[in-house]
């Protein structure tokens, strides 16, 4: 193999693909990229870490085509030592690797190409694509709700289905057993009959990192066992959850009939501020909801007690009830507009909130006693 | 990859279940340590997983083998480690000492599987796990175990591998099927130990069948110390009695040494065996004392490197009780 190419070019894809690769590593090959230099002038860069496959590609003079495999954080090191604009030829022959560039030489030693794993991306049968502002949108609002609790592992990723009545709808869901939050866009052509699938967080973690820098549109296909986005520059091939996702549809109220109207940065400021006193280990803050206002309150036998009112559009009866202080900021951190809406039942029942009844995002809450 | 011999009983039980759509999804291989479980696994593993991918494989192996010929990608990716449904469990090596294994597998180790299970496999239907041994799981580990081993994910094999089944849980043996891997003939052990060993002396290699009882992998153990003269001196001890101490004092001198410490190992493991197969000879009062000595040489033997014993008074005392066993010893 023989390659030369443009130092920013190789950077860029580089990082991408060499945060896949996990730092500590005991199978060799894993630590490793795989180049594989085609004679069309492509070259391709691909690294996993068995649950997750992402591959770049990039365009290059290809001298000789072939393919071989380097350590990946050692070959991002290299280039990114290298001074900005310089010509970098790649060229692999008997188990080792050089790298000319001006006046460096590098040479590395390689592992065979066989020896790494590569997840076959192409026999997938639902193909659909989702402008990718819709999967920033599904990412961005779902995330923060993904279960880090490994017992429960069906939790741990982003639900995506699509709803089999005709409405023609995609929702995609995330919860830990506190709180969900579930987005609904429509659904795309081509996605009706798909599989249920639950994408694993690692996937959605590197998924979203590579969505500013691309196009209009991002290529999905998938299978029951596999996941694959095509985002032009970048091919990103994952495993699923083996699991079923609860039904969550359950859990979302639907009779709240209290409504309270309050401007979520307001809220979130004083939230943030009694929060100080909570300990660290409940984070529970009080909120006894009157018309026209809301007192937020949080005491704690160790450290004092802390009140702050907020003022808030009421007209039920009067209700205590107490949220955590990290899940309620993360909520009301998503909403976009200048007014939330918090659909209150009683003290122990599941609370809604979302930007409006428009709003493709909704997230529900579960209350703590307090 | 060479073949796996003398166990056709065992391949065909394998192959029948697997071509009869019935697979059971686990096997506790058991047997004696180096009978060829643990190879069996790996072929067994390989041509699941590479059948899986590929249903072709199959058609080019003879009906009595897991032999896959020729260069197949699974094969590459088992070999590097790097199959993404394949997990093996074994103890793993102590950091500090690189040829020191841990003593047991850990319950960290075993939940690693709930990993492997808890997304869906990459590059088939299957997922392997093999587990090496069974017998070395800490308590709460083969507890940890149960759970999956009971209900896997659908397509998941679980290969056990046990040198000593008795010992298991119940709870675990009674969710496995069972394939027993008997001792091999002592012209099959050979024809193994040469196939291993290209370069062995005949005589190396006969003093090698006698060790390997036959478990070639045990024997193989014990290749390139010079065994045949290990074994020479212990049968001098055994037959002339040692009366004036010489024998045991120069075997005590020569395992004493740095350079000797796999030989010096390798005759703390022999010494006990050689009582027990003179036991098998004696009768009545002299076999007791035979299982006195050879109770007292093993309880030795395991404690020696362990407990870090000074190796030239271990030799001493050990070629001691081989000496009693002299029919002149009074």
């Amino acid at each position: 193999m023989k390659a030369t190419i443009e130092r920013a070019t190789l950077l860029k894809s580089l990082s991408h693909v060499q945060s896949v690769v996990e730092r500590r590593n005991t199978i060799p090959i894993l630590s490793n990229v795989l180049i594989e230099a085609a004679s069309n002038g492509c070259v391709k860069l691909m690294a996993t870490d068995l649950d997750l496959q992402v591959v770049e590609t990039l365009s290059a003079e290809v001298d000789t085509p072939g393919e071989t495999t380097v350590s990946a954080h050692m070959l991002f090191e290299i280039v990114r030592k290298l001074p900005d604009g310089s010509q970098i030829q790649l060229s692999a022959a008997d188990g080792k690797m050089l790298i000319v560039a001006g006046r460096s030489r590098f040479s590395l030693s390689t592992l065979p190409r066989d020896d790494f794993p590569v997840i076959n991306e192409s026999e997938l049968p639902t193909h659909f694509a989702l402008p990718t502002e819709s999967l920033k949108q599904i990412i961005d609002k779902t995330r923060f709700a993904i279960s880090v609790d490994e017992t429960r592992y069906y939790l741990n990723g982003i639900f995506l289905h699509v709803l089999k009545n005709g409405e023609g709808v995609m929702k995609a869901a995330a919860t830990d057993g506190h709180r969900l939050a579930c987005v609904t866009v429509s659904c795309p052509a081509g996605a009706e009959d798909m599989p249920d699938v639950i994408i694993p967080r690692k996937c959605v973690v590197e998924l979203r990192k590579l969505l500013d820098e691309c196009e209009e549109e991002i290529k999905i296909s998938l299978s029951a066992s596999k996941i694959c986005f095509d985002l032009g520059h970048a091919i990103l091939t994952s495993k699923l959850i083996d699991g079923t996702f609860p039904d969550y549809t359950r859990v979302i109220p639907t009779a709240n009939d209290k409504l309270l109207k309050v401007n979520p940065k307001a809220l979130m400021q004083g939230v943030d501020r009694v929060a100080t006193i909570a300990s660290e280990k409940t984070r529970a803050v009080k909120m006894t909801i009157e018309p026209g206002k809301i007192s937020l309150s949080v005491t704690s036998p160790e450290n004092g007690m802390a009140t702050e009112e907020v003022p808030g559009e009421y007209d039920a009866d009067h209700l205590d009830i107490g949220f955590n202080a990290r899940y309620l900021l993360d909520i009301l951190g998503q909403i976009e507009n200048d007014v939330a809406e918090i659909h209150l039942a009683e003290s122990a029942a599941p609370t809604l909130i979302r930007d409006s009844d428009q709003s493709a995002a909704l997230y529900v809450l579960m209350p703590m006693r307090v | 990859m060479s073949k796996l011999l003398g166990h056709d009983t065992a391949i065909k039980i394998f192959r029948h279940a697997e071509e009869s759509g019935r697979l059971h999804h686990a096997w506790l291989l058991t047997g004696a340590k180096g009978v060829g479980k643990r190879f069996f696994a790996d072929q067994a593993a390989a041509w699941l997983l590479a059948n899986a991918v590929n249903p072709d494989v199959k058609k080019n192996v003879e009906p009595l083998s897991l032999d896959i010929t020729g260069h197949n990608p699974t094969l590459s990716l088992i070999k590097a480690g790097s199959h993404p449904d394949l997990l093996r469990l074994e103890r793993l090596f102590r950091d500090s000492k690189e040829q020191e294994r841990a003593r047991n597998i850990t319950v960290d180790q075993v939940r690693s599987i709930q990993k492997l299970f808890s997304t869906t496999p990459a590059l088939s239907f299957r997922r392997v796990v093999i587990i090496d041994s069974i017998d070395d799981l800490e308590r709460s580990a083969a507890n940890a175990l149960l759970k999956n081993l009971e209900e896997p994910p659908a397509g998941t094999i679980f290969f056990l591998i046990s040198h000593a089944a008795g010992r298991l849980l119940p709870t675990i043996r009674s969710r496995c099927h069972l394939l027993p891997f008997h001792l091999l003939e002592d012209n099959l052990v050979e024809h193994i130990l040469k196939h291993n060993l290209p370069d062995i002396s005949d005589e190396e290699c006969a003093s090698l069948v006698k060790i390997s009882q036959g478990s070639p992998g045990y024997g193989l153990k014990f290749a390139g110390l010079d065994m045949a003269e290990l074994d020479n001196a212990i049968e001098n001890l055994v037959k002339t009695g040692d009366r004036d101490f010489l024998l045991r004092s120069k075997l005590a001198q020569s395992l004493s040494l740095k350079s000797a410490q796999s030989r010096y190992e390798a005759f703390l493991e022999r010494a006990p065996t050689r009582i027990a197969a003179e036991a098998h000879h004696l009768r009545g009062e002299k076999l007791a004392q035979a299982i006195h000595l050879w109770e007292k040489a093993r309880q030795l033997g395991n404690e020696a490197v362990s407990f870090s014993l000074d190796p030239q008074a271990t030799v001493f005392t050990l070629a001691g009780f081989l000496a009693r066993l002299a029919p002149t010893h009074k």
